[in-house]
């Protein structure tokens, strides 16, 4: 199958109908490797197969391309092939996400309903239930407070790989049922679920954006050189040893190949209140990722290149950083 | 690899090769090397033929309190935009020519807007600043997650695409030059003889610097 070209993709939408096969083409092999992997009943089909693969292509098109103006935003940016090419991707991602249930806000809004009811209040019973104490006048107002109050909280770090991650640590989620229940009227499931919507789901679709020129160059891999095939097993090997590093071994990571050196300056980046406190952060990040070497068979003279490939996963180009040796 | 396209898609745009402050046009690199990004811009210097802009997307879902949400009324371009007032940065006006006018934004407008990004501190965990603007996003990134590389790759993106002048650099070589047709004057002399006070002999420098690194 030939690539389609940027020309044959605005030659298309220039044509009466809009959209056709070069467009259709694109979107297709986007849907196809980012579905990969993906539970089919999380999107309401029993299994991934031609038909539902059509189902959805035509879904992401009918959400993303034609609405919202994404085709003539892709239009208007991209000047090369390969640029419109990483955008639909993106839109393919955001599209998937629109579609998927349950996602990361239902299992949000269930640990909250699950807490209330640990304190007899049943949130899908509920009407004006819940001590008040500033009552507010209508539900758009406690919708917007509800949002408030959920940004209020800190959130662990998305890190894109696992979709269901945890978003805020469980004294988090007692202050949020605490000043839900003693601040929002009407407090409902409506309300709250409205809240959590309008103040998180910028930050789950978050992790769709930056995945997207990676996952279409992974897609558009045929046919792999020798050269290729050993570039494509330090990705798997990074990609592997960045799932067995923790958060925080992940942030210290993060910070060292942004040129962080001294533990005086890991902890002005992380914000930590003490000098000794970063150095064991970026201990514990040495003997994780040694570790992780070691769990994955990585030979000590690849290791510089699982560690670069590492930062290339996460997004941070060779231009901005400098290889540390302690790495 | 990437393949050269200068064809525009834009059977409802404006194709007006005049830059005007206020346009949301495409940003690309003369050379192709790197991307290209849409951009609103917000001055223009007719003597060099630059400008200055900010970048613009369509990530309405993460952006931040410190970003401004454009609605499509706003702009009559036909998405939503973004516009993103810390990302800026300097441009040749053919870099701009190019491309079609997607939309507009009133001019007094953009100075509001920037002025209010410059007075208040949008800091990210500061709700009641949230609320009090509507029209911007609610997005709160934090270290190392997505958002935060993603808006850091958009810096390089738009620096690549932008150009720093040299000042020391272009200055030096004002100076072999002026020197070399101007050997028995000395720039002390000038600035006595004239009259001139150090700020007026300090722009004169920069901007003839300029000329000599366009040229």
């Amino acid at each position: 199958m030939n690539k389609v070209t940027i020309e044959a993709l605005i030659e298309e939408a220039e044509s009466k109908n809009g959209i056709g096969k070069a467009w259709l083409q694109v979107v297709e092999t986007a849907v196809r490797s980012k579905v990969r992997g993906k539970p089919p009943k999380a999107f309401g089909y029993q299994e991934w197969d031609e038909a539902t693969i059509q189902d959805v292509v035509q879904d992401v098109i009918e959400r993303r391309i034609l609405k919202k103006g994404g085709k003539e935003y892709i239009l208007a940016e991209a000047t090369t092939t390969d640029h419109a090419y990483a955008a639909i991707h993106r839109l393919v991602n955001l599209a998937l996400h629109d579609m998927r249930e349950p996602n990361v806000l239902n299992n949000i809004f269930d640990n909250i309903s699950r807490r209330f009811t640990e304190i007899g209040i049943d949130l899908e019973q509920n009407g004006e239930a819940g001590v008040v104490s500033s009552p507010l006048a209508n539900e758009e107002a406690a919708e917007t407070l509800v949002r408030s109050i959920f940004l209020s909280q800190p959130r662990y770090p998305n890190r894109g790989v696992h979709r269901e991650s945890a978003i805020f640590a469980p004294e988090s989620f007692e202050e949020i049922v605490s000043r839900l229940k003693s601040e929002v009227s009407p407090l409902n499931s409506s309300v709250i679920r409205a809240g959590l919507k309008r103040a998180l789901t910028h930050l789950v679709r978050a992790e769709y954006y930056i995945d997207d020129a990676h996952d279409f160059h992974e897609s558009a891999i045929e046919g792999l050189s020798v050269e290729n095939e050993a570039t494509s097993e330090v990705k798997q090997l990074a990609m592997k040893a960045l799932q067995l590093l923790t958060r925080q071994s992940e942030k210290v990571f993060v910070a060292q190949a942004y040129g962080v050196t001294s533990d005086v300056e890991l902890a002005r980046a992380l914000g930590l209140r003490a000098r000794q406190t970063a150095k064991k952060w970026h201990d514990a990040m040495k003997a994780e990722l040694f570790s992780a070497f070691e769990r994955l068979g990585v030979q000590t003279e690849d290791q510089v290149d699982v560690v670069l490939e590492m930062r290339d996963q996460l997004g941070i180009s060779q231009k901005n950083s400098e290889l540390k040796d302690d790495n | 690899m990437k393949s050269n396209n200068h064809k525009n898609y834009s059977p409802n745009y404006t194709n007006q090769s005049e830059l005007k402050v206020g346009q949301i046009r495409r940003l690309i690199d003369m050379e192709l090397r790197n991307d290209s990004r849409l951009v609103l811009i917000t001055s223009i210097n007719r003597a060099d033929d630059s400008a200055e802009v900010v970048l613009v997307n369509n990530m309405t879902e993460i952006a931040t309190p410190r970003d401004i949400l454009l609605a499509t009324q706003q702009t009559s371009a036909p998405f939503e935009l973004v516009l993103l007032p810390d990302f800026t940065t300097h441009v040749w006006k053919q870099q701009l020519e190019p491309s079609p006018i997607f939309g507009n934004l009133d001019i007094n407008k953009i100075k509001t807007l920037l002025k209010t990004n410059n007075d208040f501190k949008f800091e990210f965990d500061n709700i009641n600043l949230l609320n009090q603007f509507e029209n911007r996003g609610h997005y709160v990134p934090e270290f190392a997650d997505h958002v935060w590389l993603f808006r850091g790759k958009e810096i390089d993106a738009l620096n690549a695409l932008g150009h720093v002048f040299d000042i020391l650099a272009s200055n030096q070589r004002f100076y072999e030059i002026w020197r070399h047709s101007n050997e028995d004057t000395k720039l002390t002399d000038i600035i006595l003889n004239n009259n001139l006070d150090l700020s007026l002999i300090d722009n004169f420098l920069s901007i003839d610097s300029i000329r000599l690194e366009l040229v």
